[in-house]
């Protein structure tokens, strides 16, 4: 079934929808809540949450493509589930070294006083996006889908240490962009 | 929060192009997943088996051939082969010299 009937469904408060929607979406969206989450059990829940934040987002929105709308919402809820537990630091697999590469980038050279907003980062996020190309927007899959550094270099075809640089130089071109955009 | 923790949390509003590019490269796969039923499963082992033992066949009835056909352009009297199988070099059992000749 297309994405657009399956909206449909959604806007027509069928059941069917989810069934659809799992049956299209449900390993996809259990991936990504599982490199956050790295347990079954919590990836399973949180996927069944991203059915029902569908549900009640469907009126009123009406997604062109199912699979990045149901993606951002696996990975918004898989990413709370975390901070609500506190556990955000000793996370999933991938997530406390994420978090370590990020924070290593842009918590030192960001004043305490000034503290970034999520808005703002979002913005200088998606600038620096623009001014990538393809190959290095897709190895930042490693902060988008958790992947593993391993994972990204046998995807890519690229060397481990190749993949590595790549990250910590568009890590530099963040921080750049936000220190152009007066946020650090 | 830290800005380590914000950057992942406003990550999340990207535009959707870049998801689905990313998704690709990592080969993360959407769709109905194909399952193959009992029935297909069955008939596919059946014939993974027929066409080993076809192959098995094959491969018996050419050295039967082969054999035979060496037999005739290199015919060698009884006890030339009698000779041969004590010495081990040959194992001719229904063309052997011992067996009663009609």
């Amino acid at each position: 079934m297309d994405d657009a009937a399956i909206v449909s469904l959604y806007w027509a408060r069928s059941e069917d929808a989810i069934s659809q929607t799992a049956a299209k979406y449900g390993a996809y969206c259990r991936t990504i809540s599982y490199n956050i989450l790295a347990n079954a059990e919590d990836a399973d829940e949180c996927v069944n949450d991203t059915y029902l934040s569908a549900w009640n987002s469907m009126p009123t929105h009406r997604p062109t493509y199912l699979a990045p709308y149901l993606a951002k919402l696996t990975r918004w809820l898989s990413l709370n589930r975390l901070r609500d537990g506190n556990s955000l630091k000793r996370g999933g697999r991938e997530i406390p070294a994420v978090l370590d590469e990020l924070a290593e980038t842009l918590d030192p050279g960001a004043d305490v006083e000034k503290e970034i907003a999520v808005r703002e980062l979002n913005a200088a996020i998606r600038n620096m996006l623009e001014s990538l190309g393809k190959t290095e927007r897709d190895i930042l899959s490693r902060y988008w889908y958790a992947a593993s550094i391993s994972e990204i270099a046998w995807k890519s075809g690229f060397t481990e240490s190749k993949v590595k640089s790549m990250l910590h130089r568009t890590r530099c071109r963040l921080l750049k962009q936000l220190k152009e955009d007066g946020l650090c | 929060m830290l800005n380590g923790e914000k950057a992942l949390l406003a990550m999340n509003d990207v535009p959707d192009a870049y998801i689905e590019s990313a998704r690709a490269m990592l080969g993360y796969r959407v769709g109905e997943q194909k399952r193959f039923s009992v029935r297909k499963r069955i008939i596919a082992f059946a014939l993974a088996a027929a066409l080993v033992l076809s192959l098995g066949i094959a491969a018996y009835a050419v050295y039967v051939h082969w054999s035979r056909g060496m037999e005739r352009k290199l015919p060698a009297t009884g006890t030339e082969k009698q000779r041969a199988e004590e010495s081990g070099l040959s194992d001719t059992p229904r063309l052997s010299a011992r067996q009663p000749t009609v």
